[in-house]
């Protein structure tokens, strides 16, 4: 009989990804609901220090493997290291985080595994004992909700969405011994090339400033900037904005340029032209400043000022920065 | 006529010039028949009609005169004049066997023939040096210099000059039929006299005689491995024209079998898309004309055909007979770069104004069909377009539930709740989601029901029209579009459709037929100007400001409609219309047909920019558009000059609805 609720945790460079701690909180969850351990699943290389950290966020123990093989994620070491445990372990359901890692790695190990998996999902729960996952289905217009009839049952857990658990209890460290000498490494990575511009990439930013023709011209995005750096956000424009050489292509929010989707996007001289919508209209909050009470983008945004930018965004950098000093 | 000899080494001389010229033609035959086949040979006496009346009166370049391209009066010239030549090169060739042939029918017709062969040949003499001064000095920068116009225009002066000297050789000699009319011989032989020639005029008017003969077999064979191959492919061209209606596109019709799709080597193209390498003129109007060069694009029309051609002619050169592999292969990204292929906005200004009815954007949206279909390599921003569309059947991806909403509060019928109407008005994507192009919408809605029209819409059940999928190259996406729509439609019987859209109207009337959607289509610009000549709409309050009428692509060239949109305006008390320079068939496009409307824009100049700059430079205020695509690039374009303050893009709806009074105030 299958029991456990496994996860499989993610870091890059020592440090775990914010997602494994929302899947830590996800599993626990259900954990409590079937009367269940949470284990979770560890790879890489130095890392066993920080494994214990996982029992904060909910997990009873966790399976950590230290191997130089495991430095850098490749599909081939690290699905057959999970699906040797899993195999061994059988438990009853699996979590992953639906990012980047996690979409490669699930995909590998329901075949390895031979088993289904819901992926991308945006909630769980347990009916009967049995985990039922809900899912996005027809670009975002509709939920699924779908179960597992093979065992583990397997979910990948989309980023932003679960809360975290806090717990007291410290989790075991087990180590255990992947056997990955005898895998067959089909790809190798060479090498890593990181974006050095230090900021987050527009599409996995949580928050986005975004200005646009209103600007009036390149020397003026300074403005935008500083609100940027206030709230910790990436700085996008509209596509009038490259047009003009204002800023690169690269920073261009809308259909021909990034579709975004972060918790809040403040948009500053931008109309909102469909062109531009198109690409932030899933935003979770809006906010646009602009002074023209036609402008389109305020009949979609959930906040919006009507006044020249260039006094608005000042002020409110200005009292924003007042309210982190005093640390609330 | 010739001695016994002379007949021996003329017969060598026919028997050889026809062996080299046959042996070419039969290479450049077969080189057609490597094309895929295609049936051309339907409605045979309209072809006909067809190309007689394009050739005899010389239709195919004399009409660019009204344009001020008055190249087109040279080759009338050269083309009557050359045409009486060949009927001499007949007489002469028959003459060398058995003596002067015009003069067998008589005195009468031997004179008149003189007289015109003269006439001719000092016409065809200045229309030469019409072309030589016009091609070398003036240099119009349609014209590319080669090599290939400067031998030809010496060898037709050259003909000229060797037949006036035969002609006064001859009678300085005595020989043949004399006749006063031929005056420029008349006048040879008298100078030739003067320079005492009269002894050596039987040698000379010989020696003649055999030098033009050469030059006449020689330039005969030299049509067929030069640009002037047109001189006998166009008139085949022009015969196999498309007879389809202008502007529909040739759906791929077994997309369920097929294996490959679309154009990736010469010989995926139809025998008939290779007919039109032949007729190729090389005039270079098509490039002239085109937005895509006039903006700094790598796509030149002309050199498109032009290098297609060649690539065609070097392939059969390295494999006689093969049909597949070797150099073939490498069309598309050498012979033509992607960057070409995607260039284009099938604004159909090259095909309306080349002589020789070659077909490019069918050309065009083959090769992109292969490159979406078989190879996924196209760009970015149309890969999320495409997706967009196969999720919500719109380009922007809005929800498709909210495809009605802009007609909430307009009391406008949907068809599943009543589908006895008389017109169906298809909204499209533009009028349905986009908040500029729901104005459109909006104000068309409450026109139709001021003048009392019975008409309602799909609502949710209304999908993306498909234009932008098929000529994005997207073919299987468009088929599911256009056959979703279609089962919608002839569900509820609909008969008479109205568009606010061109690109809609086009697809529905021109290329829904293919999948079964029979459909009088009519574009809203149509619908006004009925309205409006029938007194069922009023229009009373007065126009502000200079108007300009910008007309679409898809509506002007494609479908003719030029005069409704102007009448519509034109009915509004106090207009002031004023034409842009280019207006009508020669209009320039705003950069968004053909798919392009969903792409990035960043080689050379944008083109809707370019547009809206000619709007600046006749004044207007009001730029008066009736496509969606148009009112948002000439709308950007106004933003992008800075104009905000001076200009707008107005659909024609939204300007009659403003002369009917019924705008509110916000």
């Amino acid at each position: 009989m299958a029991k456990g609720v496994w996860l499989v945790a993610e870091q890059r460079d020592g440090a775990f990804r914010k997602v494994s701690f929302e899947v830590a909180g996800a599993a626990r969850k259900l954990a409590d609901e079937l009367g269940e351990e949470v284990c979770a699943i560890l790879l890489g290389h130095d890392i066993e220090g920080i494994a214990g950290e996982l029992g904060k966020y909910g997990v009873d123990r966790v399976y950590v493997a230290d191997d130089v093989a495991f430095e850098q994620y490749t599909t081939d070491v690290y699905s057959a290291a999970v699906a040797k445990l899993i195999k061994e372990n059988n438990p009853s359901i699996l979590l992953l985080a639906a990012s980047v890692q996690g979409k490669d790695l699930s995909s590998r190990l329901v075949g390895i595994l031979a088993t289904g998996m819901a992926s991308d999902c945006v909630d769980l729960k347990i009916v009967d004992g049995s985990l039922v996952a809900t899912r996005p289905v027809f670009a975002g217009k509709c939920y699924a909700e779908v179960t597992i009839l093979t065992t583990p049952q397997m979910a990948s857990l989309r980023p932003n969405l679960f809360p975290t658990v806090e717990n007291e209890k410290a989790a075991e460290v087990v180590k255990f011994d992947p056997a990955i000498d005898a895998v067959e490494l089909k790809t190798k990575v060479l090498e890593i090339q990181k974006d050095t511009s230090g900021r987050v990439d527009l599409t996995e930013a949580d928050i986005i400033v975004s200005g646009g023709r209103g600007m009036k011209g390149p020397e003026n995005y300074n403005v935008i900037e500083e609100l940027a750096d206030a709230l910790g956000a990436t700085v996008g424009a509209s596509r009038a904005a490259v047009d003009a050489g204002w800023r690169p292509q690269s920073d261009q929010v809308g259909q021909t340029g990034k579709i975004v989707s972060p918790n809040l996007y403040v948009a500053c001289g931008i109309s909102g032209a469909i062109q531009h919508l198109a690409g932030m209209s899933s935003s979770k909050c809006i906010v646009a400043i602009n002074k023209d009470p036609d402008a389109p983008i305020l009949g979609k945004a959930d906040y919006g000022i009507v006044d020249d930018l260039f006094k608005v965004v000042p002020e409110v950098t200005k009292e924003l920065k007042k309210l982190l000093e005093r640390g609330e | 006529m010739l001695s016994n000899v002379g007949k021996i080494f003329f017969l060598l001389l026919i028997a050889s010039t026809i062996f080299v010229f046959s042996k070419r033609l039969i290479f450049l035959i077969r080189l057609l028949k490597l094309g895929k086949p295609e049936d051309r040979t339907d409605r045979f006496w309209e072809r006909l009609k067809y190309t007689l009346g394009e050739v005899i009166p010389q239709r195919c370049v004399l009409k660019h005169v009204m344009r001020g391209d008055y190249a087109g009066i040279g080759h009338m010239l050269m083309f009557y004049g050359f045409t009486l030549f060949v009927i001499s090169y007949i007489f002469h060739i028959i003459g060398g066997f058995y003596g002067n042939i015009p003069a067998l029918f008589g005195t009468t017709f031997n004179n008149w023939f003189a007289l015109l062969l003269n006439i001719a040949g000092l016409v065809v003499m200045a229309a030469v040096i019409w072309a030589v001064i016009r091609r070398y000095i003036i240099r119009p920068a349609r014209l590319k210099p080669s090599m290939d116009a400067a031998i030809i225009l010496v060898l037709v002066f050259g003909l000229m000059a060797l037949n006036f000297a035969m002609e006064g050789f001859r009678f300085l000699s005595g020989s043949g039929d004399f006749t006063e009319w031929a005056f420029v011989g008349v006048a040879l032989s008298n100078v030739f006299a003067s320079m005492g020639l009269q002894e050596k005029a039987c040698t000379l008017f010989h020696v003649f005689w055999w030098i033009h003969i050469i030059v006449v077999f020689g330039f005969g064979i030299y049509i067929l491995y030069s640009k002037h191959l047109h001189i006998l492919a166009s008139h085949f061209n022009l015969f196999y024209h498309s007879t389809k209606p202008k502007g529909s596109t040739q759906p791929i019709m077994d997309m369920e079998k097929a294996e490959t799709f679309g154009i990736s080597k010469i010989t995926d193209f139809s025998w008939k898309h290779l007919l039109d390498l032949y007729a190729c003129t090389e005039c270079g109007r098509c490039t002239d004309i085109c937005p895509a060069s006039s903006s700094g694009k790598s796509l030149k029309p002309f050199d498109l055909i032009h290098n297609l051609r060649e690539h065609l002619l070097a392939s059969g050169n390295e494999q006689p007979g093969e049909k597949e592999g070797g150099k073939c292969s490498a069309m598309i990204g050498e012979v033509v770069t992607g960057d070409e292929i995607w260039a284009c906005t099938n604004c159909m200004a090259c095909m309306e104004v080349c002589p020789v009815a070659i077909e490019h954007i069918d050309k065009i949206t083959g090769m992109r069909q292969y490159k979406v279909l078989m190879e996924a390599d196209f760009a970015q921003e149309l890969q999320l377009t495409y997706r967009n569309m196969e999720n919500n059947s719109n380009p922007w991806g809005i929800g498709a539930h909210m495809r009605a909403d802009w007609a909430k509060e307009l009391d406008v019928k949907l068809l599943s709740e009543d589908s006895d109407v008389e017109y169906l008005y298809y909204v499209g994507c533009s009028g349905s989601f986009d908040d500029r192009g729901k104005k459109t919408a909006i104000a068309f809605a409450k026109i139709l029901k001021a003048a009392g029209i019975s008409f309602g819409i799909l609502g949710t059940e209304e999908g993306c029209c498909g234009d932008s999928a098929m000529r994005g190259g997207n073919e299987y996406l468009y088929q599911i579009l256009a056959q979703m729509n279609i089962e919608v439609m002839n569900g509820y019987g609909v008969k008479k459709i109205i568009t606010t859209c061109p690109h809609g109207y086009n697809a529905l009337k021109k290329d829904y037929p293919n999948f079964g959607g029979n459909y009088e289509v009519y574009h809203h610009t149509e619908i006004l100007a009925d309205l409006i000549t029938h007194g069922k709409i009023k229009l009373n309050k007065s126009a502000h400001g200079l108007f300009s009428y910008h007309d679409s692509c898809f509506l002007g060239r494609y479908n003719g409609i030029y005069d409704q949109p102007r009448n519509v305006l034109s009915a509004i008390p106090g207009m002031k219309l004023v034409e842009m320079e280019r207006n009508r068939d020669k209009s320039f496009c705003c950069g968004a047909g053909g798919a392009r409307m969903w792409m990035e824009e960043d080689i050379g100049e944008r083109i809707n920019d370019m547009r809206t700059d000619q709007a600046i430079e006749v004044n207007a205020e009001k730029i008066a558009v009736a496509c969606p695509f148009c009112l948002t690039m000439i709308g950007d374009g106004i933003k992008d000059r800075d104009m905000e303050e001076k200009m707008e893009a107005l659909d024609i709806a939204e300007i009659v609805w403003d002369a009917m009074g019924l705008r509110e105030e916000r």
